[in-house]
């Protein structure tokens, strides 16, 4: 019979009981666990797939024939024609194909579209079913795109869009022409040849405007500081002096006040500002989502919106490196780097600073970006004048949780510890100028 | 990555259906016995249900998890674990186990189906090559015909279903074409024609392949449960369904052999007749027994063949051999009586084989029709006979010309002989080919007369003294047998009436107090008594009291021509039930099914069989339906006459299951739903609705017409029941699920968390319990009805 609940209250102040079934879970994930997942790659992942239980599927019917009913031997035989159609067919399609693949734009930003145009010839009289198109992308293991139908002695022209995953220069290694109809049991390849390359900028995000402690040791420049100057935004107003010019009296506080009172405004600032990318494999999480490419991000939506607000940047990531510069060129070329930077480029976090574009810069500012891993790694007496360090902790981009890194006192911080909260840690606390030692 | 592809994601879940019919239809041939399919059947009919009603609980929801849930796994373990109950249960019942392959094969195949019906991310893939495994081995067991046709079923459709996994996992960008299909579809239709035609076709060009391929040549290994062997193992595993498909055409039973006739079958089961010792010695005999002994029989009364009572065992058996065994295949009802010779002439020693008749056969014969239906002379049947029966019978080892007839028969049909002229009457009630031997593999098709033996019991002729072939009432001459004959007979119907009951206590008697020894006693020991040398017949009436068949078939001959009953000897095959062969759906008869029994002559001309041996019976009887009935109900009534208590008890428990029988379904209802939790909380909320307006019916509470639920079971069902409290946050808060479950968007979610709507249901059905109700409805019929037996409290206007 049903039993009778201690029922009291309204239903929000119940509790959900405790699952029923956790005891029968437990027993299903004990026999399911993989005990031995090392060896799976020789004993139960190719089982998964069609070709390799046709193959045990043929070996049991050779075994049966053998020792159990003739029929076993004719079962081997279909199950053998079949291998043999599913591996002769793609490889014979796939001769008889060449094609081209273009991008309709030099550079793409990821997650971005770009199109793209695919010229297929088929030379054999007969036509190639589900030809697939492979870019060499990281992480994506299957065909990107895919081509129904390409006739014999046809040719063929497809466009599709192309949402790059990742920054870099595509393709990577080579694009490569797939097929494994009819039966999908192996996917044979070819190249396809040489193809013009895409440089995929990093992706960018709003950070703000400049910070404060970017300085203003310049007067040429296009961004205005809080410092008493001649040009800008009015800050506030003073008592003539001697010099002063007589378009910025402000006259009704002179009336007021009975002697000449001038508004003051801001001073015309010129910031050089240099990124430091420490991107060494050792002090980041690899992958799309990892702390390598969010650092990339990091450091491209920087430079994109420093540089429109007239600042000088500079990009100096492990060995590639970018001089002072301004303008629309300037983040043309910091893009660039960004998406060629490639791991073999980097350096350890040490060793950047050793390098003689950081060691003697003299600008205004340099922003460090980094993780926790690196910065512990650093040693204790590490410090830097006019250093902001963006710290992207370890364990928030997957990685494994890191030790408090150094204490030190003459540079500021600001450190990522959710991914998701990114674009509200720049908006909230970028001007403040971040919180000291993590 | 590509933006967009033209096509939505193939679903595969058609084809992996087709790919689990078509492997599983093999499994089932290969699986379903056809002689009691009742328990494949049932089993199958129990999973389908499961599966059905699983998939419709399930149908809603998303095949998004990695792996199946607990639910789930429970479920394939069951179905798993089923047939090994199932064998289980069979063998309980005593309906035979099941070869450990069969069980794990229909297990395999359950779980297949369970995996194709749950709902998690892999099923199919791991569905469709459990169809893999599944058809490969009823490939390999499957005897069938259509086995090779399903194997090439299963390829088309295998090769359909890689193709349809291949373009589910392409991002296409153009349109796809329709011509694929047909390529693909002609790829597999020339596999699959390959196959059909290498594995069924019967052409000699695709039989000559079979020679290429390596068979066992013979190991001496031999498996008495094997299903198929290898292709040349024994003849009978080749016919599945049929007697005609019993094959011989691939044995060496078409080189002549030196096939056992008859009598060469009794000589190797009873052993060979004594040579007795010639006495030379004389004496002098009585005057009355050398006047008996100068009566020579009629020429047509010595046919030349005879059966010696006096036998020795065989020296040696015949060697053990693979081939086939089986003199006779038989399918038809058993027990039953084929008979090959008839004897009515016994001279103490020796029965004298009845004389050929010579006479031709009397029957109702369509020109274009090979069945032949007599006329004489069961034109008239008698009352004892009921419905026919018929049996099929190919010849297979035996040599002769008389074909194995039951009694009482009504029609035949060898083949397509349409010619009367080919057959003849052997001995009365016997059949046999005109003038030649019968062809090996003959099939011969037969109906006879069943006989009801109650009605026969009353058959009012049966007691009479009728005038019959003096040979079916002779006895033996010699004064001692005879004597001893006279004297048992009446000895063992002492105060019996004359007909059925004299008749059937001879044969009680010797079916209670003998002893049956299948083969003869050896010489010399205690139980041979004195049966070697001297009168057979002497020794097992008095000393012995054991014998063979034809020891009870003679004694009781005699003991029933002893008291005038016209009788005769008979010998032929038993249809033994225990010889049914569960493969191939026959009954095989060996040689040692050869068997003596004693038959009747009822009227003059009806010719029965009867069984004087013990463990041997007669053939059921077949009744119309109104006799079926009436005899099951008299079963029924003798089943209560015999256990009273039982059926008392049997009826009190109905009469209780009858008045708690809202309860019971209240109690099951409650358990479903408790079992069958959805996962979506609007289905659960709905289901427990259900319930409460299942129980309000049943308690005479149900909801009226023009009340919302909210109304109803919010505050009108909590007032109106006054023993619980007056107000309950369960009720309302259900009140509000019901709403939201009912009227809300479906987009809208739940505000609490599903696990708090699943206790709040819950506790209303706990809260609003069958019992409960139905105690506020006689509370509130009670008050209703004393409201209207009392006087009005408002005194009445005047006008």
């Amino acid at each position: 019979m049903l039993g009778h609940s201690k029922f009291v209250g309204s239903a929000a102040e119940l509790q959900p009981t405790p699952p029923r079934v956790a005891w029968a879970r437990r027993v299903i994930d004990f026999l399911s666990h993989d005990w031995v997942p090392q060896y799976d790659r020789f004993v139960i992942d190719w089982m998964k797939t069609p070709l390799g239980l046709l193959v045990l599927a043929l070996l049991f019917a050779l075994f049966c024939g053998w020792g159990l009913h003739p029929h076993g031997y004719w079962v081997a035989a279909a199950l053998a024609v079949v291998i043999a159609v599913g591996l002769v067919w793609p490889w014979l399609a796939l001769r008889g194909l060449r094609g081209r693949l273009e991008f309709t734009s030099e550079r793409g930003r990821e997650g971005e579209p770009v199109g793209v145009r695919l010229q297929l010839e088929n030379r054999w009289p007969w036509a190639a079913w589900g030809v697939g198109l492979k870019l060499d992308l990281p992480h994506e293991p299957g065909v990107d795109a895919a081509v129904s139908h390409v006739g014999g002695w046809r040719r063929r022209e497809c466009r599709f869009d192309f949402v790059p995953p990742q920054r870099g220069v595509y393709p990577r290694v080579s694009t490569r022409l797939t097929c494994g109809f009819p039966f999908g049991l192996w996917q044979f390849s070819r190249d396809l040849g040489r193809t013009e390359p895409l440089i995929v900028w990093p992706r960018t995000f709003p950070v703000g405007t400049l910070p404060e402690a970017a300085g203003a040791s310049h007067d040429e420049g296009l961004v205005f500081r809080n410092t008493p100057g001649t040009a800008g935004d009015i800050l506030g107003v003073r008592p003539f002096r001697e010099g002063d010019s007589l378009r910025w009296i402000h006259w009704a506080q002179s009336a007021r006040h009975d002697r000449l009172i001038v508004c003051e405004r801001q001073t015309p600032a010129l910031p050089v500002i240099q990124l430091i990318l420490a991107s060494h494999a050792s002090e980041h999480t690899p992958g799309p989502q990892g702390s390598r490419e969010w650092a990339a991000r990091v450091a491209a939506s920087l430079a994109t919106a420093w540089l429109k607000q007239g600042a000088r940047m500079e990009l100096a990531a492990g060995k590639v490196r970018v001089v002072g510069d301004g303008g629309q060129r300037q983040a043309q070329r910091i893009m660039d780097a960004l998406a060629r930077f490639e791991p073999g480029h980097d350096l350890p976090l040490a060793e950047l600073f050793e390098q003689p574009l950081v060691r003697r810069f003299r600008g205004t500012l340099q922003v460090l970006i980094t993780t926790d891993a690196a910065l512990a790694a650093m040693p204790e007496h590490f410090a830097a004048q006019r250093l902001f360090a963006i710290v992207l902790r370890h364990r928030a981009f997957g990685g494994a949780a890191v030790p408090r890194f150094h204490a030190c006192h003459s540079t500021q911080w600001l450190v990522v510890d959710d991914l998701s909260q990114l674009l509200t840690t720049f908006r909230q606390t970028w001007r403040g100028g971040g919180h000291g030692c993590g | 990555m590509v933006v967009a592809s033209h096509h939505p994601r193939v679903d595969l879940g058609p084809w992996t259906l087709l790919l689990l019919a078509v492997a599983t239809t093999s499994v089932e041939l290969a699986l379903v016995s056809p002689a009691a399919p009742g328990w494949e059947v049932g089993e199958v009919m129990l999973v389908a249900v499961v599966l059905a009603g699983w998939w419709w609980r399930t149908r809603a929801h998303q095949p998004d998890r990695p792996r199946p849930s607990v639910r789930e796994s429970v479920l394939l373990l069951g179905l798993f674990v089923l047939p090994l109950a199932t064998g289980v249960a069979r063998l309980g019942t005593g309906a035979g186990g099941l070869l450990l392959e069969s069980i794990l094969m229909a297990g395999l195949r359950n779980l297949a189906w369970g995996v194709f019906v749950t709902r998690w991310e892999e099923r199919l893939r791991l569905a469709a090559a459990m169809s893999l495994m599944l058809m490969l081995t009823a490939t390999f067991v499957s005897e069938h015909r259509w086995a090779p046709m399903l194997a090439g079923l299963y390829v088309l459709v295998g090769c359909g279903w890689l193709t349809r996994g291949y373009w589910r996992e392409l991002p296409t960008v153009d349109e796809r074409p329709r011509r694929f299909s047909g390529a693909i579809s002609l790829v597999g239709v020339l596999i699959a024609a390959v196959l059909g035609l290498a594995l069924a076709s019967d052409q000699p060009q695709t039989r000559s392949l079979w020679g290429f391929l390596p068979s066992s040549g013979g190991t001496r290994w031999f498996d008495a449960e094997s299903r198929g062997g290898v292709n040349d193992g024994e003849d009978e595993a080749r016919g599945s369904e049929q007697a005609e498909s019993v094959g011989f055409s691939e044995n060496d039973q078409f080189i002549d052999t030196d096939e056992p006739s008859l009598y060469d079958v009794i000589g190797e089961l009873f052993g060979k007749p004594m040579k007795m010792r010639e006495v030379e010695r004389a004496i002098a005999l009585p005057q009355e027994q050398t006047r008996r002994r100068d009566v020579i029989p009629a020429e047509n009364l010595r046919p030349g063949r005879e059966f010696e009572m006096r036998r020795e065992p065989a020296a040696s058996r015949r060697p053990e051999s693979r081939g086939a065994d089986a003199v006779l295949y038989v399918q038809g009802p058993a027990p039953a009586h084929l008979r090959l010779a008839t004897y009515d002439w016994f001279d103490g020693v020796a029965w004298q084989e009845e004389p050929n008749t010579g006479l031709s056969l009397s029957i109702k014969n369509d020109p274009d029709d090979p069945w032949m239906s007599f006329i004489y002379p069961l034109a008239d049947p008698p009352d004892f006979l009921m419905l026919p029966v018929r049996h099929t019978i190919k010849i297979a080892k035996l040599k002769g010309a008389n074909l194995p007839t039951p009694p009482l028969v009504a029609g035949f049909r060898v083949g397509r002989v349409t010619d009367p002229a080919f057959f003849a009457w052997a001995q009365p009630g016997i059949l046999r080919l005109a003038d030649r031997t019968i062809p090996k593999a003959t099939i011969f098709e037969v109906e006879t007369h069943s006989v009801d033996t109650e009605r026969l019991a009353d058959h009012p002729t049966l007691g009479t003294q009728i005038i019959a072939l003096k040979n079916y009432l002779a006895l033996p001459g010699a004064a001692e047998l005879q004597t001893l004959l006279d004297q048992t007979a009446d000895e063992w119907t002492a105060g019996q009436p004359r007909g059925w009951p004299q008749i059937y206590a001879i044969l009680q008697r010797l079916r209670s107090d003998f002893t049956h020894e299948p083969t003869p006693i050896p010489r010399g020991t205690a139980a041979a008594g004195q049966g070697a040398q001297g009168d057979p017949l002497v020794a097992f009436l008095t000393t012995s009291r054991r014998g063979q068949s034809y020891h009870f078939a003679s004694a009781a001959v005699l003991l029933w021509r002893s008291l005038g009953y016209p009788a005769r000897l008979a010998t032929g095959f038993y249809v033994n039930p225990e010889r049914w062969n569960e493969e191939t759906g026959h009954y095989h008869l060996l040689r040692d099914d050869l068997h003596f029994w004693p038959e009747l002559l009822v009227d003059g001309k009806h010719w029965l069989a009867l069984e004087a041996t013990p463990g041997f019976g007669l053939m059921p009887a077949r009744w119309p339906w109104h006799l079926r009935c009436w005899h099951l109900l008299r079963a029924v009534w003798h089943g209560c006459m015999a256990h009273p208590g039982l059926i008392a008890g049997l009826a009190l428990s109905g009469l209780v299951l009858l008045r708690l029988r809202l309860h019971l379904l209240d109690l099951a209802a409650t358990a479903w739903w408790r079992w069958w939790g959805a996962s979506d909380p609007r289905t659960r909320v709905a289901a427990t609705l259900a319930v409460l307006e299942r129980r309000g019916r049943w308690s005479g509470l149900a909801r009226p017409e023009g009340y919302s639920l909210w109304r109803w079971y919010g505050q009108t069902l909590p007032d109106r029941c006054t023993s619980g409290p007056e107000s309950d946050p369960v009720d309302r808060a259900f009140a509000d699920l019901v709403n939201w479950a009912l009227y809300a968007p479906a987009t809208r979610p739940l505000h609490e968390p599903a696990a708090v709507a699943e206790q709040v249901c819950g506790s209303v059905l706990a809260r609003w319990s069958l019992g409960r109700l139905r105690r506020a409805a006689r509370s509130q019929h009670r008050n209703r009805a004393a409201a209207t037996s009392s006087p009005s409290p408002i005194p009445e206007r005047r006008l």
